[in-house]
């Protein structure tokens, strides 16, 4: 009932569980987190220009994009020890 | 001069190089001849080392070792060859000039001596985790596969794939032709990576090849052996090298000073002591820094992927470096920290599927873990004891050393923050895992290069002693450089005696496996011995430590009898009794009253047995009647015990 | 891109963008459509994503979504105009809760958790948006305004509440117990109701002006994105109701310069759902 957290998305949980999802989907949460941290980090070595819009660009987004790969690792290490 | 941080007047830091050990006029007169004598004593000097080297090895027996280790059976020549080089060492990296040539063949002679001796002198390579770790490679080479599920350490598999990739290239039958040279390689690898390190932390080229000579001298931890952590020691070296060297920030942490809110008094005070050495930060383009930080990232990867706890080091002296400013690139720790938990939890979910819960149960147990890393291991035998409390002594003499070496350096007028922090970067870490009692030990390695450094601080410059003659000012530091060189012998080498495999148990273990089908029990007394290094998957292995101090033979029977597996055999060897001897302080002689009355049991018939081994089969029911007491091959073929090449024996 | 936006932008600078979001000189939205190809292309790729989602393919749209974060990123190295850039954020935060909210699932915390933990991610987001963007609260929608406005508009969510729960087929099931409540309904308001209205009627706005829009081109396009984003809901009669409820929602920000009184009414709304069902078969 909200963009935040639609059925779709529950229903896709219960279809393939939470290894599977985080397996999938997280995967490309990890390769897009990973890419966009080396590429900031690129563009703040090559020199101030390309620093102020990629990087900048990189950090607006990276701090969710951190938290989901966050969410990501604990839900997965949770899964482990969780009944 | 400016005020320094312990009050009064000290001279500013200064970090040209050290003023040469004057020449006594008496010897000044013949310059050619002079030049002549300095242009030739390190040549004639490491020549002579390595002669009086190659002259102690024939002399070497390891199998006369007692509980001291390799330096109970090292003849006087060996002793003199070392003295040789350190002392020519010494004089060379005080000279006026330094002769960069030979303080590099000084270094990599030491290398190739001391740490490539035991490849020489045992006939198979060291460590029974060396043959296991062959084993890892036998089976990815084998299956072109690993298995997570099936040993934990599958889970990091890169140095295991790796060295299957080598052994396919180089035509080898197993890692094992190459493990027993992995000190010195990792060794040789290690060197030009400090070099670079110390060159980009302190300007005085004297206290560089100091720090570097101590860090051979120092490094009792043996972690070089044929293991991923050797291999992680290097990356581990190269990332902070290339960071220090390339991506330096000019300014620092003294710019932070500079701040108008603080008093400017403060400031000045601040920022001229944290103001480190004057080092040229090479210049470079944007396409080779981008480039510099992709090979940075990639030798991480490769890191991550190999080893347990070096991606978490390397974290952390990055972590250090860029808080205090000393190198950009401040989202690195971030990308790192992306990577590295994103292997432990996409690669490793087998391993931490039994083991999470323990993991997590050590974080913050820092006595529990100083009580495994240190207290648990002072048991054995008396020799063996000392060795441990040599050890201690040694590793707090040379954290003692970088201690007075900070100090001495904050008298001159410099507060070397980077290089301290990064040398107590990893003690954190025993707060988070006890590593299996381990942690303190790789935590003393991977401080061990800033450590060498600010030891080197206490010798370069060169102090100036009262009463002492200016030419001899190089003497007490050389005569220190020898004491430790002593200890570094007894501490390195000090469990020898358990570690050195022969080459009959290998014999063996190759009838062994020859004898054992698929999915056979192979029970040892104890883990330490050369087995597991070809089909690994295909065995149970169980050692039997506590059933053999208590002398329990029917408790290991039990364990044979298990009807599971088809076929049970019991593997004894010189390596597991000096292993009994040594770490459990088993009496004399109470190793071979336990092997002979294991052998006499009429439930076991001998199999094989040669001066340093016995392999043993238990007698099962199934077994037909007048079935010759034989070898079984795995292909159904049975061959009679024979004589084989060598102090071997046929069945009694 | 055309030569207008980035003339405009470079002519009357940052400051006069600011002023007024409904001046005369502002594009229109067809001409800002024009002038930012970019905005439409990932914009369509979004709406993309949105449709794989409500049609299983989750993890295919999370890729789509990733891919159009990195084309932003591509984008902000060649592209020279900062505020054409900037305008894309919005569209990046939109696929950031997509991704977040299919990838990162939890194993435990019921329904309640996985909506707190992606408007957490979402606010921070846009918190870090808003200053490196130079976007003030005002410009977010953040201002409280007329409070009998705001109380009457956020009384509209009782009615939208009743009708919601007769029509979306199913309901995140709320904890028993007084703690659970109240944690749901913080959630509900907070990572839910608040973050839906800055995202779509706050930050959509907000960049649109900034790269030379006008306000009402960039609520339209939020609220055109918010029920492409609630396509995955899975209820074809629930988003029939949220289409004049967004316009309505539109409406009231562009009237009131302000998403407070429809977050207020978003989360009664999503209250009333999530606890009458319940309440009625209880």
């Amino acid at each position: 009932m909200t963009t935040v957290a639609p059925a779709a998305a529950s229903d896709l949980l219960s279809l393939m569980g939470l290894d599977a999802v985080t397996s999938t989907a997280g995967v490309v949460v990890l390769l897009l987190v990973a890419g966009l941290l080396l590429a900031r980090e690129i563009a703040r070595a090559r020199g101030p220009r390309e620093l102020v819009r990629v990087a900048r660009t990189i950090d607006i987004i990276m701090a969710p994009l951190l938290g989901a790969f966050l969410i990501i690792v604990t839900s997965r290490l949770l899964n482990l020890v969780l009944p | 001069m400016t005020s320094g941080a312990l009050g009064g007047r000290v001279p500013r830091p200064s970090y040209a190089p050290a003023p040469a050990v004057p020449t006594p006029p008496e010897l000044a007169f013949d310059p050619a001849a002079r030049a002549l004598a300095d242009r030739l004593r390190p040549p004639v000097l490491i020549a002579l080392a390595i002669g009086l080297w190659a002259v102690s090895l024939p002399a070497i027996d390891p199998r006369q070792m007692n509980d001291l280790g390799l330096v109970s059976v090292l003849p006087v020549t060996y002793f003199v060859a070392l003295a040789v080089l350190t002392i020519g060492f010494g004089i060379e990296v005080t000279r006026p000039e330094l002769n960069r040539r030979a303080l590099v063949g000084y270094l990599i002679t030491f290398i190739v001596i001391v740490y490539g001796t035991t490849a020489i002198v045992e006939d198979a390579p060291r460590f029974a985790v060396t043959w296991l770790h062959a084993g890892f490679i036998e089976y990815i080479d084998r299956t072109g596969t690993v298995a997570p599920e099936f040993e934990a350490r599958f889970n990091w598999p890169g140095f295991f794939i790796l060295g299957a990739l080598l052994v396919d290239l180089a035509g080898l039958d197993s890692a094992l032709a190459i493990a027993a040279w992995a000190p010195v390689f990792f060794g040789l690898l290690a060197l030009p990576a400090l070099l670079m390190l110390y060159r980009n932390l302190d300007a005085d080229e004297r206290l560089v090849w100091t720090a570097a000579w101590l860090f051979f001298i120092g490094n009792w931890i043996a972690q070089d052996y044929f293991a991923p952590q050797a291999l992680n020691f290097i990356f581990f070296l190269v990332i902070i090298a290339i960071l220090v060297e390339w991506f330096r920030l000019p300014g620092g942490l003294p710019e932070l000073f500079a701040h108008p809110r603080i008093p400017t008094r403060v400031g000045a005070l601040a920022a001229g002591l944290l103001t480190g050495p004057s080092i040229p930060i090479p210049s470079t383009s944007a396409r080779q820094r981008a480039g510099l930080l992709l090979v940075i990232v990639a030798i991480y990867a490769a890191s991550v992927s190999s080893h347990q706890l070096t991606p978490f080091f390397t974290l952390g002296a990055a972590i250090a470096l860029v808080i205090l400013r000393h190198v950009r690139l401040r989202g690195l720790p971030i990308l790192m920290g992306v990577l590295v938990t994103a292997w432990l939890s996409f690669m490793t979910i087998a391993f931490l599927a039994g083991h999470l819960v323990d993991l997590l149960s050590e974080i913050g147990r820092f006595g529990g873990t100083l009580n495994e890393n240190v207290a648990n291991r002072i048991q054995g035998s008396a020799e063996h004891q000392f060795v441990i409390f040599a050890r201690l002594a040694f590793t707090l003499g040379i954290w003692g050393l970088a201690g007075l070496g900070f100090l001495r350096r904050l008298r001159r007028g410099s507060l070397d923050l980077t290089i301290a922090a990064l040398a107590v970067a990893p003690f954190p870490f025993l707060a988070l895992q006890a590593y299996g009692g381990e942690m303190l030990l790789r935590a003393y390695l991977f401080s061990l290069p800033f450590m060498a450094l600010l030891a080197a601080s206490t010798v370069q410059p060169l102090p100036a002693i009262p009463r002492l003659a200016p030419r001899y000012r190089a003497a007490p530091a050389i005569a220190l450089a020898l004491v430790i060189a002593a200890g570094f012998l007894v501490t390195r080498f000090g469990n020898e005696r358990v570690d050195f495999m022969t080459a009959n148990e290998h014999l063996a273990m190759e009838r062994l496996y020859e004898a054992a089908p698929r999915g056979s029990l192979l029970v040892a007394a104890s883990p330490n011995l050369p087995w597991k290094y070809e089909h690994l998957e295909w065995y149970d292995y169980v050692p039997v430590t506590d059933e053999v101090l208590v002398g329990d033979s029917e408790a290991i029977l039990d364990i044979l009898r298990d009807d599971k597996y088809p076929r049970s055999f019991l593997v004894l060897t010189r390596s597991q009794g000096a292993y009994a001897d040594v770490f459990t302080g088993l009496p004399p002689g109470a190793w071979d009253r336990f092997v002979d009355s294991v052998s006499a049991s009429p439930e076991l018939r001998l199999l094989y047995r040669n001066a340093d081994a016995r392999v043993l089969e238990l007698i099962r029911d199934e077994t037909p009647a007048g079935e010759p007491a034989g070898i079984r091959s795995s292909t159904g073929q049975v061959a009679l015990p024979v004589a084989l090449p060598g102090p071997t024996f046929g069945p009694p | 891109m055309t030569a207008t936006g980035a003339d405009l932008g470079r002519r009357l600078g940052r400051e006069l963008r600011d002023l007024d979001p409904r001046a005369a000189w502002r594009m229109s939205p067809r001409q800002w459509a024009a002038a930012n190809p970019g905005f439409v292309v990932f914009g369509g790729a979004i709406l993309g994503a949105e449709l794989l989602t409500a049609f299983g393919f989750g993890v295919a749209a999370v890729a789509v979504n990733g891919l159009v974060l990195v084309g932003l990123v591509v984008l902000a190295a060649l592209v020279e105009d900062e505020p054409i850039l900037g305008s894309l954020i919005a569209l990046a935060m939109v696929a950031i809760e997509r991704i977040i909210s299919i990838a990162a699932p939890l194993p435990f915390g019921g329904e309640m958790l996985p909506i707190a933990t992606t408007g957490a991610c979402i606010l921070l987001g846009v918190a870090m948006a808003a200053p490196r963007l130079g976007l003030s609260r005002q410009a977010l929608g953040l201002r409280a305004g007329n409070p009998r406005a705001l109380l009457l508009v956020g009384l509209a969510g009782i009615p939208l509440g009743l009708l919601g729960a007769l029509l979306f087929g199913s309901f995140p099931a709320v904890e028993p117990g007084a703690l659970a409540f109240v944690g749901s309904v913080v959630t509900l308001f907070l990572f839910a109701a608040l973050v839906e209205e800055l995202v779509f009627r706050g930050l959509f706005p907000a960049v649109v002006v900034r790269a030379g829009g006008d306000e009402r081109t960039g609520i339209l396009a939020g609220t055109a994105f918010w029920i492409a984003a609630l396509l995955p809901t899975l209820s074809a009669p629930y988003i029939a109701l949220m289409i004049p409820t967004g316009i309505w929602f539109a409406a009231v920000r562009l009237k009131t310069g302000s998403v407070l009184g429809t977050t207020l009414a978003r989360g009664v709304m999503l209250v009333i759902m999530v606890t009458l069902p319940a309440a009625v078969a209880g």
